[in-house]
């Protein structure tokens, strides 16, 4: 219901910029279309509630603890040998890497049948592993290369990938502690690692 | 009494003279950002053909919200039609009616982006001003100073309800050292961050960005009132996107809307204020007979400068 309300509340601020335009009375047109917009992304940003584009802005708004235990998404692909290796998230563009850990996270924890998503991740990161096995640039860079808007930031790029084709693809909750307990700044520690999601190929086990 | 204080700056900006360099430095960054923002992300048209273990999760209001014909070639058509039309924005060579639709586009793909996961992170992927933002410059004849105001205004949004949020969630003990060096420590263990471990050791440092950012943020609607300060905020706010860059390893997509808080319109001054004059046929069809006698009233209310020798103006908006 929020995505139509949302939706509706764009389309009446389109309209409204047209009614603007071409009002007998410009100036209480502006006003009306002036305390419209604002007015609803005031709303969205005391109430909480997000109706992008009328959005909230929320970066960095909570106090991370860095000697507590903090939880990431890791995609890991698995070579002819089963070694691990991580995916560089680039390659389910154009779908963001965040969107994607997010999405991949919810669907697999519903129960729903995995398989056919895990599969189909696991191809897409074939594919990927492929376009850079070539030398190719992925994801943002495709175009403008380095002069892209660099997403890849907040998830690291690996690009350095064997020239076999992934066997297998796991998704892993990964929870660490940022900095070790006792002070020292430049240690990630893993605590645990669940699972929550795997595939193999058969000819690969 | 500050409501008739708001009406009256509102009422002032309304009316100040048009400012020819302020109206194309906003839209021309408008429409840079938004064609480095969609070249930065030409995957895009490809969503309608991810697997449909993807795609299929998403609700037919979903797709309703995000404009989504469902069909790759309609979406490489969109794609290419937007950045032609963001190109002609850029060069001002594009009627008004290309930046009304050119904010639906931003919304589309915006919205689109993010779809799979339910639109929550699309405050900072960059869509959101230009979505907002072209349709008030059309609505503006992208030339307007209410409309420029407007435009500002969003920019300025993003910067104070960023700051009303940490107050939200985290209240006024945000602000302090540890919250800074909290993040910096957090996001060095798995981001790209070379300056994180060396500011995180340095709590003088922290306690000066983190008051910083608090009278940047909770301080930015200042910039609407006093235009010069703009020029200095927008290059406070670049430079610390920078800085955020090597520290924490984040890199805010929107950092050159902070250019639009330029006073652009301070670049007018040493010739007269001028009207972008001479209103074509098709803006003579639209306006009423009121809106031709305000803006009469208002053109002799200001001194006026005929278009610069030799100088051709751009389409008629």
């Amino acid at each position: 219901m929020i995505d139509l309300v949302a939706l509706g509340f764009f389309g009446f601020f389109v309209v409204l910029c047209g009614w603007v335009r071409r009002s007998p009375r410009p100036a209480r047109a502006r006003a009306h279309l002036v305390l419209f917009l604002f007015g609803l992304l005031l709303f969205a940003n005391l109430s909480q509630i997000d109706l992008w584009p009328f959005t909230r802005f929320i970066p960095a708004s909570f106090k991370p603890d860095p000697y507590s235990q903090t939880k990431t998404i890791e995609f890991v692909a698995l070579d002819e040998n089963l070694n691990e290796h991580p995916v560089d998230l680039r390659v389910f563009s154009p779908v963001p890497g965040w969107v994607m850990e997010i999405f991949v996270v919810e669907e697999l924890r519903h129960g729903s049948d995995d398989t056919v998503l895990m599969r189909d991740l696991l191809e897409l990161a074939e594919r990927g592993r492929r376009e850079l096995a070539r030398g190719e640039s992925i994801g943002p860079q495709q175009w403008l290369g380095n002069a892209a808007i660099p997403f890849w930031l907040l998830h690291g790029e690996y690009e350095e990938v064997p020239d076999a084709p992934w066997v297998g693809l796991r998704v892993y909750d990964t929870y660490f502690v940022p900095v070790e307990f006792g002070g020292r700044l430049d240690r990630r520690v893993i605590d645990r690692r669940v699972l929550h999601g795997e595939i193999v190929l058969e000819n690969a086990r | 009494m500050l409501v008739d204080r708001l009406f009256e700056w509102w009422k002032r900006r309304e009316t100040r003279p048009e400012s020819l360099v302020e109206a194309r430095m906003v839209s021309a960054i408008l429409a840079f950002h938004s064609l480095w923002l969609l070249l930065s992300r030409p995957d895009l048209p490809r969503f309608p053909s991810l697997p449909e273990s993807l795609t299929g999760t998403v609700s037919i209001l979903a797709r309703t919200r995000a404009l989504m014909p469902g069909s790759e070639t309609i979406e490489w058509m969109i794609y290419g039609a937007l950045v032609t039309g963001l190109v002609a924005i850029l060069i001002d060579r594009a009627p008004g009616w290309v930046a009304l639709l050119a904010g639906v586009g931003m919304m589309h793909f915006g919205a689109m982006e993010e779809i799979l996961a339910g639109i929550p992170h699309a405050y900072f992927g960059g869509f959101t001003i230009p979505a907002l933002a072209f349709p008030l410059l059309y609505a503006g004849r992208m030339r307007e100073s209410w409309s420029l105001t407007a435009v500002k205004g969003l920019v300025v949004a993003s910067y104070f309800f960023a700051g009303t949020a940490k107050l939200i969630y985290s209240g006024p003990s945000w602000f302090q050292a540890s919250t800074l060096q909290g993040w910096l420590l957090t996001r060095h263990s798995y981001a790209d961050a070379p300056l994180a471990l060396w500011l995180a050791e340095r709590p003088l440092f922290c306690w000066l960005a983190v008051l910083t950012v608090g009278l940047l943020e909770l301080g930015s609607p200042i910039v609407l009132f006093r235009p010069r300060l703009g020029t200095i905020f927008g290059l406070v706010a670049i430079s610390g996107h920078i800085a955020i860059r090597y520290a924490m390893g984040i890199f805010y997509p929107g950092i050159l809307l902070a250019l639009i808080l330029f006073d652009w319109s301070s670049f007018d001054r040493g010739a007269a204020p001028h009207q972008i004059s001479g209103e074509s046929a098709q803006d003579a069809d639209d306006e009423g007979g009121e809106a031709r006698r305000e803006r009469e009233r208002s053109d002799h209310g200001e001194q006026q400068t005929l278009r610069p020798r030799g100088k051709k103006f751009g389409p008629q908006w």
